[in-house]
């Protein structure tokens, strides 16, 4: 307390000191919080929420029976688009700073006069969430008794591929804390018989709890009937609630329709990913040279092709936000991709390590103790070699199978059918003969041009495959057309080095190393760049796969 | 422990517990952190983290709904808050705004010390004591070359009462300044005058209980849903099914949830509401008894009207005949009927008689004075309604006018000051005030809590006129506004939550603003700053009552005695307080008083007839029509509930950010945008004859064609829009000018 606030009048006599001083006076007092004492008021202690009488009649009595769960429903025409509730959650929740669990987007078009509807969502406690099914750790759990999808942030490890596989956005991911968080339907709070957050603060009601029964949810979601402009609610059966008194034409717009923002490049997952087809491709391209008879060259390709795979896995956990936890990857084996891409190139290493072992042993024997030797000697036999080699590859290739499945899962238009499929597979062929290429022609092995003409309409295939992504129109296929859109500005660049180095790597190069002289500098130095070119090339190709992608979303607003 | 289902295994051995916990981990400290316990004082849950120690409840700083918060504390500091459950105003609700309205103040870039331009051009940090010796000594020498009336000050509708009356009188009476006028200007003062002329003091006459007992609710210019989204609430509550009638260009969320929406072509209003009088007079569907004992001016009106036929109407509006008419109708039918208006009416070359063409319509049909009724204007600033009885700038304190020797003589007395000190004329207005820069009548400004750079009108050459000044002083919460950018002096002040005084909302009630939070660095409640300018300027001797907030409240109440807005009932914050705010009158002891009161109820006006008046012009076009190099007409208005003014504040808020578009867009109607060769999304340009922006066009049928709509909170707005004014509030009309809008990259999203 100074002076000034016992007792103003004595600063404010004439003769007190200089106006110095009341500068220091003042910034002191400024610096008191009086709140307390100056407006002492008894609260009641007591424990029931004044809120109570306003959301009294929003949320359900009795607890859901059985083949019944807990949903958000929204009154469409109450919702008038003032975001109370996105920000009331964050602050009763607690959320990190810019941290959102709810969003409100908006629908908008004409049904003989405009229309615009504001749409308050988030998440849809589904029935078959998407979440829980792609998390490899099984870190989401749905509970049995209310349905509500929780997420444990312990067990979390930061993937991220749930960030994906939710076609609504709803977990968020926090670099500062390297996990997801999500909407828990404030589940303590409906324990205690209080509202979630946003139902507390919406000043029109328009968001309460329901209970749902799961048959007829999924039922109704199978049939597409969720809400104009959302995603294909079958994916993952989402029990959120939308009803209004005016039907909506199924054609209104999402306000956010007509534009894409690039999304994450996830350096780590593009390296692991290129890096581990590159490896199953050169592993499989390289054992059938072998049998053909390329002896030194394919066996540098294979070992080289098993070195890039395992540093590619080991890239993999740089994508965690928690990589010492990175063993739970595959605890989620029975539901998600992740978990079995993880588990089956896990397999694959040391598998691939046995298979180049035929190769690296005998180099280093002469530095073993004996008794290694003639242990290695023993498991080695040379009958082996060929059985584990197109094991090492099978496996390979369900790995890669799997990061396929994995892309695919999300329902991404982007990611779905062969857009995965080529580009992943294609990656293997590509970077496998590519890496064949430039170790025959560094050996000066026989077979040379049969391989680059193998690369060469490979690669033609690839990118002509890949352009083809420009062919959409907004008309013909708006989100695609939006992928190509960003390619075509903001990702301009990315794409431009893309094909330009793709096609310098996969096709002018090859094309040097058959008119150059076979066996000279020139043709190796032309083949190893080629390989370097096509990888390089691919691993732009993956970034823009995770950067041009528009993902599945609820409706948003206006995003200039 | 509320988000964990299964206690933590204890009892097990430690090894099996640590690998159970190595594979599925259901707590830790991450699943702490989001931990909810009860919260006591009536909170529900909370989050543990946040769990207060005391709560207090105070008025939300951004708008004029004037909400509750219920601010959490920890030993003092505001940590959460959550709205009040018991407010009359808000029940327990409060829109994105005041959830986030902590946050702001804890922004990077908070006006910390006090800044000086250097010779370099560069502000930088000076001590108090120097910059109050530069405020001082430049704003002196100003006066003394080229008299007091070369300096001029600009404030606010949003700081507390007490510091616009301190302000006001410092300025005027301690350092002679004469003009001085406030960013309400650009905002209420239609509705003022309007106020002032028809009912003879500026008094909007309801309570927000109107909004749930009418039966027809007519809203004109206000999308409240977004601009007052609590007043919304208070229509969804209620019962009656009321009629909710919307006049406004736009199919906003509130015309879509209207029964009636009057889509009318801009600036064509007076027409409309005109025609309404004409029909309800021809119906003979009006109040006569009411007429004849409380108004003036009815049979002069009635003859005007006659020429204001529906059939003119449709043609101005581009409304049919049988909607204007079924419109009176709904009017007469309804028992309890409100008319509501907001920017669209006040921010209007004509908009004083708009408003009154309004009151005219709640006074011929008696509704006004009765629950459910009156002739409403909703109030933009949290304290515009403070500002327009207080702030001593166009008007003598407590809605005094400076011309009236007994005003001043009164107000001198309170005071205790020589009655010589109150100027015995009026301040010029903000566009004057502007304009003087031009003509080098003034010379030094003072602009407070405001962002002139952004928001007046025609910005870039009032960026070019603020360059202009001899010396231009900013006091603000954060040094970086577009008008503090081009100060040559910026005053860091302290924020809504840092300390004390009362706000006055729409509905006339006051509610008390407390310091919860420290101001940052060495910045100081603007009320301190007044306090040392009278120091440093030499006249703290005239001020020596005004030692704290609450000492100016007991002024203002002295000052009120008598006056329309008299507040002596309240004794003083505590009782303010405890009585969960008070409208004004308030003349018995405040915790007698009822919440919810509206005025007018004994049919007796402010005026010395005690009668309210008539008023009316003839229609006159737009200034600026759109033509062929300008065909579009430009739109401008709030456009998120997330976004206030010029973001100054919600700019701050990352969790705000996320809620409203990032940059500036314009609203377009697809059929005008297929012909102008513009897809949703594109780049465009849009110039009008002041200048020019770069925006992304939202093509959508919300918008009339030929009329395009930009959100006013974003910095290029203003560039567009055509400086002209209201002739009687000289408010300024933002929401028509000519422009033209053409694809940025004509190849682009083809």
């Amino acid at each position: 307390m100074t002076v000034l606030t016992k007792d103003n009048s004595n600063l404010a006599t004439a003769d007190q000191a200089a106006p110095q001083d009341l500068i220091s006076a003042l910034l002191a007092e400024s610096q008191e919080l009086t709140a307390i004492e100056r407006f002492a008021k008894l609260h009641d202690d007591g424990d029931v929420p004044a809120q109570a009488k306003h959301y009294r009649d929003l949320i359900p009595l009795t607890q859901p029976a059985a083949g019944q769960q807990y949903a958000f429903e929204v009154d469409l025409d109450a919702c008038s688009g003032c975001k109370a509730c996105v920000s009331a959650c964050h602050h009763l929740n607690g959320l990190e700073t810019g941290e959102t669990w709810r969003s409100v987007g908006m629908l908008h078009g004409q049904n003989g006069l405009p229309i615009i509807q504001h749409v308050t969502t988030a998440c849809h406690h589904c029935v078959d969430p998407g979440c829980l099914k792609g998390c490899p750790t099984n870190a989401y759990e749905k509970d049995p008794v209310t349905g509500i999808v929780r997420h444990l942030d312990d067990q979390c490890f930061g993937c991220q591929y749930c960030t994906m596989a939710c076609p609504y956005e709803v977990p968020q991911y926090s670099h500062a804390k390297g996990i997801v968080r999500k909407c828990d339907m404030c589940h303590g709070r409906l324990a205690a018989g209080e509202a979630p957050a946003c139902v507390q603060a919406c000043p029109n009601g328009a968001i309460r709890i329901s209970i749902v029964d799961t048959l007829e949810t999924v039922e109704r979601t199978t049939q597409g009937v969720f809400l104009p402009a959302t995603p294909p609610a079958e994916l993952t059966n989402p029990t959120t609630i939308y009803r209004g008194q005016h039907k909506l034409p199924v054609d209104l717009q999402a306000g956010d329709s007509d534009t894409a923002k690039p999304q994450h490049a996830h350096l780590p997952l593009v390296i692991m990913l290129v890096l581990t087809q590159l490896s199953v491709g050169g592993l499989a391209v390289g054992a059938i040279a072998r049998w053909l008879g390329a002896g030194t060259a394919a066996e540098a390709a294979i070992v080289s092709a098993v070195v890039i795979g395992l540093l590619g896995l080991n890239a993999a956990t740089l994508h965690l936000g928690r990589p010492h936890l990175a063993f739970r990857a595959i605890l989620g084996w029975r539901h998600s991709w992740l978990s079995r891409e993880a588990l089956v190139f896990g397999v694959y290493a040391p598998l691939a390590l046995t298979v180049i072992a035929f190769t690296l042993v005998p180099l280093v024997a002469g530095w073993l103790p004996g008794f290694v030797n003639s242990l290695l000697a023993a498991v080695l036999q040379p009958a082996l070699r060929p059985i584990l080699e197109v094991t090492a590859a099978l496996v390979g290739a369900a790995g890669v199978y799997c990061s396929i499945r994995l892309y695919q899962f999300t329902g991404r238009k982007f990611w779905l059918g062969l857009r995965t499929l080529g580009k992943f597979a294609g990656t293997a062929v590509v970077t496998g003969l590519a890496l064949l290429l430039a170790t025959m022609t560094i050996f000066k092995t026989p077979g040379v041009s049969a391989v680059a003409s193998l690369l060469l309409p490979a690669m033609i295939v690839k990118l002509a495959y890949e352009l083809t992504l420009f062919r959409h129109t907004r008309v013909s296929n708006k989100v695609l057309w939006l992928s190509g859109q960003l390619m075509q500005q903001e990702l301009r660049t990315l794409a431009i080095i893309r094909f330009a180095i793709g096609a310098i790597g996969g096709i002018v190069l090859p094309i040097l190393v058959m008119v150059s002289p076979s066996g000279s500098v020139l043709s190796a130095m032309f083949a190893a760049a080629a390989f370097v070119c096509v990888t390089v090339g691919e691993l732009f190709e993956r970034a823009l796969f995770f950067s041009a992608v528009v993902p599945l979303k609820m409706p948003g607003g206006i995003k200039p | 422990m509320s988000t964990i289902s299964t206690p933590p295994v204890q009892s097990a051995p430690k090894l099996v517990s640590t690998i159970q916990n190595l594979i599925h981990q259901k707590d830790g400290v991450l699943t702490q952190e989001l931990i909810r316990q009860p919260g006591s004082f009536g909170l529900g849950q909370v989050p543990a983290r946040l769990k207060p120690d005391a709560t207090t409840d105070m008025v939300c700083g951004y708008c004029a709904t004037g909400c509750s918060l219920r601010i959490h504390l920890k030993e003092g500091e505001a940590v959460n808050l959550s709205p009040t459950s018991e407010y009359p105003v808000n029940l327990g609700m409060a829109c994105p705004k005041g959830w986030e309205a902590l946050s702001v103040l804890d922004a990077p870039d908070r006006a910390t010390q006090p800044l000086r331009r250097n010779a370099l051009g560069d502000l930088e940090p000076v001590t108090w004591d120097t910059a109050l010796g530069e405020f001082c000594d430049r704003f002196k020498s100003i006066g003394e070359a080229y008299g007091p009336e070369s300096i001029a000050f600009l404030s606010t509708g949003q700081m507390v009462t007490e510091e616009m009356a301190f302000l006001g009188a410092l300025a005027k009476f301690g350092m002679g300044i004469l003009h001085g006028d406030g960013n309400t200007r650009q905002c209420m003062a239609t509705a003022a005058t309007a106020y002032k002329q028809s009912f003879g003091f500026d008094a909007p006459p309801y309570t927000y209980q109107d909004f749930e007992e009418s039966d027809v609710i007519f809203l004109v210019g206000s999308n409240i849903c977004i601009a007052h989204p609590i007043m919304w609430e208070r229509v969804c509550r209620n019962k009656n099914s009321p009629e909710i009638i919307v006049v406004d260009p736009r199919r906003t969320e509130t015309a879509m949830a209207a029964t009636s929406h009057l889509a009318i072509k801009p600036k064509s209003d007076l027409s409309v509401f005109y025609a309404l009088a004409h029909i309800l007079i021809r119906e003979d569907w009006i109040d006569r008894p009411f007429i004849d004992a409380s108004t003036s001016g009815f049979d002069e009106f009635v003859a005007f009207v006659q020429q204001y036929t529906p059939e003119r109407a449709a043609e101005a509006s581009g409304v049919d005949v049988e909607v204007i008419e079924s419109v009176a109708r709904k009017i007469h039918e309804g028992k309890r009927v409100s008319f509501w208006w907001t920017m669209g009416v006040n921010q209007n070359y004509e908009g004083v008689r708009v408003a009154q063409s309004l009151i005219n319509l709640a006074l011929m049909t008696g509704n006004i004075g009765r629950p459910g009724t009156g002739a409403n204007s909703i109030t933009g600033q949290c304290n515009a309604m403070g500002s327009r009885i207080w702030s001593n700038t166009t008007g003598l304190l407590g809605g005094r006018y400076f011309q009236n020797a007994e005003h001043r003589h009164e107000v001198a007395e309170v005071l205790e000051i020589p009655v010589e000190r109150i100027p015995t004329e009026d301040s010029w207005p903000y566009h004057k005030i502007i304009e003087g820069i031009r003509t080098g009548e003034i010379k030094g400004l003072w602009i407070l809590c405001t962002n002139t750079a952004h928001s007046w009108i025609n910005q870039s050459d009032t960026r070019e006129l603020l360059d202009k000044l001899d010396f231009l002083v900013v006091q603000d919460m954060y040094h970086t506004t577009e008008t503090a950018q081009q100060a040559d002096l910026v005053l860091p002040a302290a924020g809504w939550g840092e300390k004390e005084g009362t706000f006055i909302n729409s509905e006339r009630r006051l509610g008390i603003v407390k310091r919860v939070r420290r101001p940052p660095g060495e910045a100081l409640p603007d009320f301190a700053i007044f306090r040392l300018i009278a120091e440093y300027w030499g006249c703290g001797e005239l001020f020596r009552q005004w030692t704290s907030p609450e000492a100016a409240f007991g002024l203002l109440k002295e000052l009120s005695r008598n006056r329309p807005c008299d507040i002596t009932g309240i004794d003083d914050y505590a009782a303010l307080d405890h009585a969960g705010g008070a409208q004004w009158p308030c003349t018995e002891p405040v915790a007698n008083v009822e919440q919810q009161r509206r005025l007018f109820t004994d049919g007796r006006f402010y005026h010395d007839d005690a009668r309210a008046n008539f008023l009316w012009d003839e229609t006159r076009a737009m200034p600026e029509q759109p033509d062929e190099e300008y065909p579009f007409l430009l739109l401008t208005g709030r456009g998120t509930a997330s976004q206030w003014h010029t973001q100054t504040r919600t700019g701050k808020s990352p969790v705000l950010r996320k809620l409203y578009p990032a940059n500036i867009y314009v609203e377009m109607h697809p059929a005008d945008a297929t012909l102008a060769g513009i897809a949703n999304y594109d780049e465009v340009s849009v110039r009008s004859r002041r200048g020019e922006l770069a925006a992304t066009a939202f093509v959508t049928p919300t918008v009339q064609r030929g009329q395009l709509f930009i959100p006013m909170h974003y910095e290029e707005t203003n560039r567009l829009t055509l400086p002209h004014f209201d002739p009687h509030s000289h408010q300024p009309s933002y929401k028509d000018c000519a422009v033209n809008i053409q694809p940025l990259h004509e190849e682009a999203r083809r």
